[in-house]
């Protein structure tokens, strides 16, 4: 078997091109993966402050929020401020703390008027790597919040008026129309008179 | 068989082709990549600025209610009623209403807030609360106030 030189020359040219396209090819997929993981991370990041800042909006304490999203809510040492941590999945969903890929810090502010409470949140994303083991205590939480970058930010606000505030639970009050009151009149009447009519009857039954 | 010569040529040949082959999956798995980054980008400042416009209506309607609250509205006309209300609020047949708008990008359309509350005794209840984007990926949501 002989091999001239232009086999030598082929195979230099093959070893090299072969090197060339594969550290080229390399870099190309890494950049790929590592940019669709960016947006993965992006993605769900998104949908769980979608989801805090519907929780957000839905009620009226941070600690109604921190229940809805089956997060913990923190108190400062002065107890005058409060933060929500939640934990969401890669994709944005609810999560457990051990098994969360995204963890949310949620901040509000109060401005109280006559009619209710105009509550604005400042709701940031960040990757759950970031907290592990830093989110205790709420001082703990912002420290650490302040140092790490966050994945996605999210500001909103939500306007609880009176009724909410008072009645939390309840779907507020109800004015009656005018045609729905004298219904209700009119039914209210019915009924007492029917009461009345009972306890004049007992009354009767009583004495006999 | 001993003077049979090593085709050399055929082996480049099969290399060549399997590296273009590879570097048409990288590029084509490049831009898949880059493709979905920026549909997450659009997806995440589209988020940001309807809740931008949602959070311009919230404050608006803490603004409307407080003059709902501590006025006696229901013996006022609509005109008046309008005059007492914040900058860009207009009340017509009974309905206050306001938009806001806010753009999304440099070049992707925009999210608009439309808000109605119509006038009820001394209160009002809100009637129309819709988000809706225009531009590239047009959509609309609405919710029903429990109010």
């Amino acid at each position: 078997m002989k091999r001239g030189i232009s086999f030598y020359i082929e195979t230099v040219v093959l070893i090299v091109m072969i090197v060339l396209a594969s550290t080229v090819l390399v870099q190309l997929f890494a950049n790929s993966a590592s940019r669709s993981r960016s947006a993965a991370q992006l993605m769900g990041a998104t949908s769980a402050a979608r989801s805090a800042a519907e929780a957000f909006s839905g009620t009226e304490t941070d600690e109604t929020v921190a229940r809805t999203l089956e997060g913990v809510c923190l108190t400062s040492d002065d107890y005058l401020s409060d933060v929500v941590v939640a934990y969401f999945n890669d994709a944005g969903g609810i999560s457990t703390a051990d098994e969360a890929a995204l963890v949310a810090v949620i901040t509000s502010e109060d401005e109280l008027q006559t009619s209710g409470d105009l509550r604005a949140a400042h709701i940031r994303i960040y990757d759950a790597s970031a907290f592990v083991g830093a989110s205790d205590t709420y001082q703990q939480v912002l420290d650490r919040a302040s140092t790490v970058s966050a994945a996605y930010t999210l500001e909103t606000r939500s306007f609880v008026p009176m009724h909410r505030i008072m009645f939390p639970m309840g779907p507020g009050p109800v004015i009656p129309s005018a045609e729905q009151e004298s219904a209700m009149t009119d039914t209210a009447g019915a009924m007492l008179q029917v009461a009345s009519a009972a306890t004049i009857t007992t009354q009767g039954a009583n004495a006999s | 068989m001993k003077d049979q010569p090593i085709k050399t040529g055929t082996l480049s040949i099969l290399i060549v082709i399997a590296v273009i082959s590879l570097a048409v999956l990288s590029i084509l798995a490049y831009q898949t990549s880059r493709a979905d980054y920026e549909r997450s980008r659009e997806y995440a400042d589209a988020t940001t600025v309807i809740y931008q416009v949602e959070a311009e209506g919230e404050s608006w309607r803490a603004s409307v209610d407080e003059v709902f609250f501590t006025q006696n509205t229901s013996t006022l006309t609509d005109a008046q009623l309008e005059q007492m209300l914040p900058d860009g609020t207009t009340v017509e047949d009974g309905v206050v209403k306001a938009t806001f708008t806010e753009p999304v990008g440099s070049a992707d359309g925009t999210a608009t807030l439309t808000a109605e509350l119509a006038r009820s005794g001394s209160g009002y209840e809100v009637r129309t609360w819709t988000v809706e984007r225009t531009g590239a990926r047009s959509g609309e949501s609405t919710y029903e106030s429990i109010l």
